[in-house]
């Protein structure tokens, strides 16, 4: 279980996290939903150690965040995370050198089912081909939880629908899931839990299923309710 | 292999084709200027030859043979030129090796920081590059300087020049490739040493300014302010009033010690902040 605890951080005067407090099961696709610059790429960089907090905690499996995380969680952030010079191949055997996490055969997979070519320079990928590697590169890797920000932000309808796909297979089973999104529309049918966030602060945490079932509203009626009352 | 070794063969990769073309620029140019100003020397001489001194041997006789090192002197900006270049771009290349890594959309250093090992490991990474890629430089500069003189002899005939000098005349007579090239392992550590501090302590700065950004830059500047403070502490108390307080060999290891710390300082400065204040 990822587990944060009245995390807070500034940027300057400026409050970017105030006592952030969710967690997210592994097994779950959580999605942390809120408009641009709410805070929920700070979270996800809180978690993966990328961004210092001022207080709170951040646990992972009751763990504190280290090195040894990264061979338990991946994060696949909103561009992708390799030199523009390298090719496709390279990237993967980057990745296959540094983790023992990485998975080949499921990396081949992928590569397969996105059409890459090894060859290819990322810089000269399309802006759907380039979220597709920057997928393979996080889900390739055989860890507990995957953070996914924002993956089909600015991408075709066709590269929207393979990436999505990838969230229905068994790629992503098993795993804890955390997305971000400000599109809920995409997403709304694969995930498990929603945490609501609004100037840095978690509004609500609910599970979709039960709130269909309990009060028969959709994610889309409960966001109207929380951010327009 | 380990994880500190493959960030390392990254980093050489990485720069391998500008380092590459640095090697090509001093070859090029170096051997250029050799064989230009040989060459100037040679028509010089016919120039002077006259119904008098009609052979190179009667001008060797009159007005004396010419030296490797009187050509490299000729020869010297075509020869520092490459020098000053490759120290220029070796000075950038400590900044850029940190800031690259934050720039353009796809930053790596989201990766870097995400890598399964201890962090310490990238900074010993890219300190151990630089430090590899300047004696690699000055290696290099030592496997040429032979051919340049086999160039040298190639175009000015044997009556002509003086005799050959050796590799440690050469480099013994030369005002920068005395430095560039210690003849003893004092020199060596005073010199390489000295500048691999001098390149922690730069990485400490360019840390800070990484981690508190404008206030870091301050820090930064402050930093190296107090660690030049302190090299140049001893020379100030011993130069004070005219009289040497300290003996050359005492100034030596007060110089040693204050260097070691200020290095073994920015180390852990530099390991706390990519651990715990660094952000992408």
């Amino acid at each position: 279980m990822i587990e944060l605890k009245s995390v807070r951080k500034k940027y300057g005067r400026r409050k970017v996290l105030q006592d952030v407090t969710f967690t997210a099961d592994k097994g779950k696709i959580t999605c942390l939903i809120g408009i641009n610059g709410v805070g929920k790429s700070t979270v996800l960089k809180a978690i993966m150690g990328l961004t210092p907090i001022d207080s709170g905690s951040i646990l992972i499996d009751g763990k504190p965040v280290g090195k040894h995380i990264y061979e338990h969680i991946a994060y696949v952030p909103d561009n992708i995370t390799m030199p523009p010079n390298m090719s496709v191949g390279d990237s993967i055997q980057f990745m296959k050198d540094f983790y023992a996490s990485w998975n080949d055969e499921r990396a081949e997979e992928m590569l397969e089912f996105f059409k890459l070519k090894r060859v290819d320079r990322i810089a000269e990928l399309s802006k759907g081909n380039t979220a597709k590697l920057n997928l393979l590169h996080g889900v390739s890797l055989d860890v507990d939880y995957v953070l996914m920000d924002e993956p089909f932000s600015g991408i075709d309808i066709f590269s929207r629908e393979q990436i999505a796909s990838v969230f229905t297979s068994k790629l992503v089973e098993d795993r804890g899931v955390i997305i971000t999104t400000h599109e809920i529309n995409d997403i709304e049918h694969l995930i498990d839990e929603v945490v609501l966030l609004d100037n840095g602060a978690v509004k609500l945490q609910f599970n979709c299923e039960d709130m269909r079932m309990e009060e028969g509203k959709s994610v889309m009626d409960v966001m109207r309710e929380v951010y327009h009352g | 292999m380990n994880r500190y070794l493959k960030l390392l063969h990254l980093e050489v990769a990485r720069f391998w084709k500008l380092y590459l073309s640095l090697f090509a620029i001093t070859l090029l140019m170096q051997g250029s200027g050799i064989y230009y100003e040989s060459g100037k020397y040679v028509s010089s001489v016919q120039d002077k030859m006259g119904p008098a001194i009609d052979t190179y041997g009667k001008y060797a006789a009159a007005n004396g043979v010419v030296s490797f090192l009187d050509i490299l002197s000729s020869a010297n900006l075509w020869f520092l030129a490459p020098i000053a270049l490759s120290i220029g771009a070796l000075s950038l290349y400590i900044f850029f090796i940190w800031y690259r890594e934050w720039t353009g959309k796809n930053m790596f250093i989201y990766r870097l920081l995400m890598l399964p090992t201890e962090r310490r490991n990238m900074y010993l990474a890219k300190l151990s590059a630089i430090l590899l890629f300047v004696l690699g430089l000055v290696s290099f500069q030592i496997l040429i300087l032979p051919l340049l003189q086999s160039l040298y002899q190639s175009v000015i005939d044997p009556v002509l020049r003086g005799d050959a000098e050796s590799m440690m005349t050469i480099v013994q007579s030369h005002s920068l490739l005395r430095i560039l090239i210690p003849s003893n392992f004092t020199e060596f550590v005073l010199w390489y040493g000295g500048g691999a501090v001098f390149v922690i302590v730069l990485f400490t700065a360019i840390l800070l300014e990484r981690s508190y950004r404008l206030k870091g830059i301050v820090a930064g500047l402050i930093y190296i302010g107090i660690a030049i403070l302190l090299m140049a502490a001893p020379y100030l108390i011993t130069n004070r009033d005219n009289y040497d307080y300290l003996y050359p060999s005492e100034l030596f290891t007060i110089e040693f010690v204050i260097a070691i710390l200020i290095g073994a300082m920015s180390l852990l400065i530099s390991f706390i902040l990519i651990n715990k204040k660094i952000s992408v």
